[in-house]
Order: C-alpha cells, then sequence, then structure tokens
C-alpha cells in the first residue's frame, strides 16, 4: 500500500517477516519500535528498485543469492551514535590497566599488541584505540600493533575506512589529538593516511561466522551490541569471544550492557569490563 | 564507592538536571544498603522506585526533545529502552533468585548514568543554550 503521506507503509505482519530474517541474518533482534524506522529507511530503496510493497521487497531479499540485498537491508536497521572517545573510561583503563599490564605479560615477546574493535561502526572507536595506543608512553617502536575493525554494515565500513568526520562532531577530541593525526578540509577533518592505513578494517558477522583468528587478542571492545540479542546468542558470542582471547586480556562492553545474567567464564572487573583468567 | 555528581553533568535544562539528581541520589542510597549488606525488601523498593522515576523522567525528556526537533531522539530513545530493559531484567532477577543489594548493580547503574547523562545527553546540550 502507498500512502501520501508514509509512502509505502509496512503492515505488522511484513514487519513480521523482515524481523525474522534480520534476526536469522544477524542475531540483531528488532523491537516494535523499530517498524517505524525500517519503513522510513527502506521507502527510497524500494522505490529505487521499482517495488511497490515490502512483501515484493522481501521477496526481491529472500531470493537474492548474492546477498547484495540482504546486506543494504541490515544496514538500513543496524544504526548507533558513535563518537571519538565514547565512555571514555574503557579508553582511561587502556591507558592506566590494560596496556601496561599487557606490555608486561608480553616483555618475552611476541612483541603485539592485538587489539579488535569487533562492532567499529563508522570507525571513531578503532581510531580512539589507535590514538590512545600510539599516544602511550610505555608503547615503543619493538612493538607492534595490530588493530583489527570488523562491523557487519559495510556501508559504515566504507565511511570509517576513508576517515573522514565532519568538523561539527569532534568535539570530544583534544585539540592536539587532532592536529596530530587529521587534516582539515574544506569543514572536514580527514584522518592521516599513515594512521588510516594502521587499522585493518573487515567485513564481519559477529552471529554466523565461525571465529577465525590465529593469535588470541589482548584487548576486544564489543560494545552497543549485545544490547539487540537474545540471552542464548549473547552467551554463544561471549563464548566465542572467550576462546579469542589471550588470558590476562580483557574485554569492554557498551554502557548499556551488562553480562550479569549471561553465563559466562570471564572475571568482572568494573561495569563493562571483563577479563579472561 | 559513590558516584561523583557535579556540574559536567548539567544538561542546560534545570527540571532535567533535578531528575538526573534525584535518580543519582537514590543510587547512592542504593549502594549505602549493598555496602552494609541490607534488607532485602528495602533494596527492592529502591529498585522500584529507581524504575518509576526513570520512565517518568525518560518520557518527560523524549517528549521535550520531539517538540526541539532533536536529530538523534530515535538512538536517545533506545539507550533509554535498553536501560529500562536491563532494569527489568535485573528485578525480576532479584525478586525470583532472593538475591540480596548488590554491588554490582549499583556500580552498573553508576556507570550507566555516568556515561549517558555525562556523553549522550551532553548531545543535546546545544538546543538548551539558545
Amino acid at each position: 500500500m502507498d500512502d501520501k503521506y508514509f509512502g509505502i507503509v509496512i503492515s505488522d505482519r511484513e514487519f513480521e517477516t523482515f524481523r525474522e530474517l534480520i534476526y536469522q541474518e544477524s542475531g540483531i533482534r528488532l523491537r516494535d519500535n523499530k517498524k517505524d524506522l525500517l519503513r522510513q529507511r527502506l521507502n527510497k530503496r524500494i522505490r529505487a528498485l521499482g517495488l511497490k510493497t515490502f512483501s515484493e521487497y522481501y521477496k526481491l531479499v529472500d531470493e537474492d543469492r548474492s546477498r547484495k540485498e540482504l546486506t543494504e537491508l541490515i544496514d538500513a536497521v543496524s544504526t548507533n551514535v558513535t563518537s571519538f572517545f565514547r565512555e571514555i573510561k574503557h579508553f582511561e583503563f587502556l591507558t592506566g590497566k590494560a596496556i601496561p599490564e599487557t606490555l608486561k605479560r608480553k616483555k618475552e615477546g611476541p612483541f603485539e599488541l592485538r587489539v579488535w574493535s569487533a562492532a567499529c561502526s563508522t570507525g571513531e572507536e578503532p581510531y580512539s584505540m589507535l590514538f590512545t595506543l600510539l599516544e602511550h608512553e610505555e608503547i615503543n617502536s619493538k612493538w607492534k600493533i595490530k588493530l583489527l575493525a570488523t562491523d557487519i554494515s559495510t556501508k559504515v565500513l566504507q565511511r570509517a575506512m576513508r576517515g573522514g568526520y565532519p568538523a561539527t562532531k569532534m568535539d570530544s577530541l583534544p585539540g592536539d589529538l587532532l592536529k596530530r593525526y587529521f587534516d582539515l578540509k574544506d569543514d572536514e577533518y580527514i584522518l592521516k593516511p599513515k594512521f588510516r592505513e594502521m587499522v585493518n578494517f573487515r567485513w564481519f558477522n559477529l552471529i554466523t561466522a565461525r571465529f577465525p583468528f590465529k593469535h588470541k587478542f589482548d584487548i576486544i571492545f564489543c560494545r552497543n551490541v549485545m544490547i539487540y540479542f537474545d540471552k542464548h546468542t549473547r552467551e554463544e558470542l561471549v563464548r566465542k569471544f572467550t576462546g579469542a582471547m589471550a588470558p590476562g586480556s580483557y574485554l569492554c562492553i557498551g554502557h548499556s550492557e551488562s553480562l550479569a545474567n549471561t553465563s559466562h567464564e570471564l572475571k568482572y572487573v568494573q561495569p563493562t569490563i571483563y577479563q579472561k583468567p | 564507592m559513590k558516584l561523583d555528581w557535579g556540574d559536567k553533568y548539567k544538561v542546560g535544562h534545570q527540571p532535567f538536571d533535578n531528575q538526573h539528581l534525584a535518580m543519582v541520589e537514590l543510587i547512592w542510597r542504593m549502594t549505602e544498603l549493598a555496602e552494609k549488606d541490607g534488607e532485602k525488601n528495602a533494596w527492592l523498593a529502591l529498585l522500584d522506585e529507581l524504575i518509576s522515576l526513570a520512565l517518568e523522567h525518560f518520557s518527560e525528556e523524549e517528549a521535550e526533545l520531539e517538540k526541539r526537533g532533536y536529530s538523534e531522539l530515535l538512538e536517545h530513545q533506545d539507550e533509554h529502552r535498553n536501560l529500562l530493559n536491563e532494569l527489568l531484567e535485573i528485578r525480576g532477577r532479584q525478586e525470583k533468585e532472593g538475591s540480596q543489594p548488590s554491588l554490582e548493580v549499583t556500580e552498573f547503574l553508576a556507570n550507566w548514568m555516568a556515561v549517558h547523562v555525562g556523553e549522550t545527553d551532553g548531545r543535546y546540550r546545544r538546543l538548551f543554550n539558545k
């Protein structure tokens, strides 16, 4: 149905089918209040494809064997506000505790810091991690920084890899860091190429993928992801993270998230920070 | 440990500042109770009071932000919903398992307030500074 004011309307039943599909493919459990968001975000896409209803669009997504359209769909619903040094306590924790401990733990080598931003969105999080590592006085040239940044949305990954941010969104970044790491060009701050190249961006589905990592991580950030998942999916994900963590390493989750009701083998350190024993 | 609540948490709108402080004061009382292994019923009563304060404050704040055409309203609402879900889950668990006042819970709440009010609410401050 095409309404003059709302555009193409989505029925409750159609919303259910999309909700199920998105859950199966990404683990993201859409709440009822996301119905409007789905309608708004997909209207343009449906029209662009020359379709008339959400059901027609569902059929197209379902039958698209390249899975390209599915990626478009997940992109449309996985949004988050992010900014540099969001949840500043995590970065203070890296500087004051996680990094010095890791350096000590690895003092006999290998001289590598393995860090993963598991839901990196448009890049503010992994770049904040990178700045924190580069600014740390105990990390000298003998240490190699291996920073992996992944996300399920290809669109945000593209933006992250470009590393350009509007000048109006840089409030949370201290002036000296801004100068050191970015070039200002037409009201946009663009990360200097040599820093951009230090982060390894990859598309990655935390839910459906088997974790393929040969080496264990020292620090993992997975923030504002588990809020989308039910208990079972959350437990499975934490189990996979735990398997990929070095003993003594840390997992940071978002401020609305807690593992209190999730069975896991990590040690609670402080709110939203957990350590592998 | 008590959460420090200073001027940096002011959002530029007095009624909201007052509501935030009321929530923080409740979390302080819960912390005190947890520190001295306080009584379970008093703890549950405080938790219930916090849930109703949060509900009231969130809906007032969301209505005001909507009225002012705030561009990040949807994401902001999400953070509210996520906390409420977590609070209800904690409430259900505490009642079912009969658990005692818990510092892990009060630390979670204090951290949530610090991040949400200090960082997320801070993003709408400019709406009130005109």
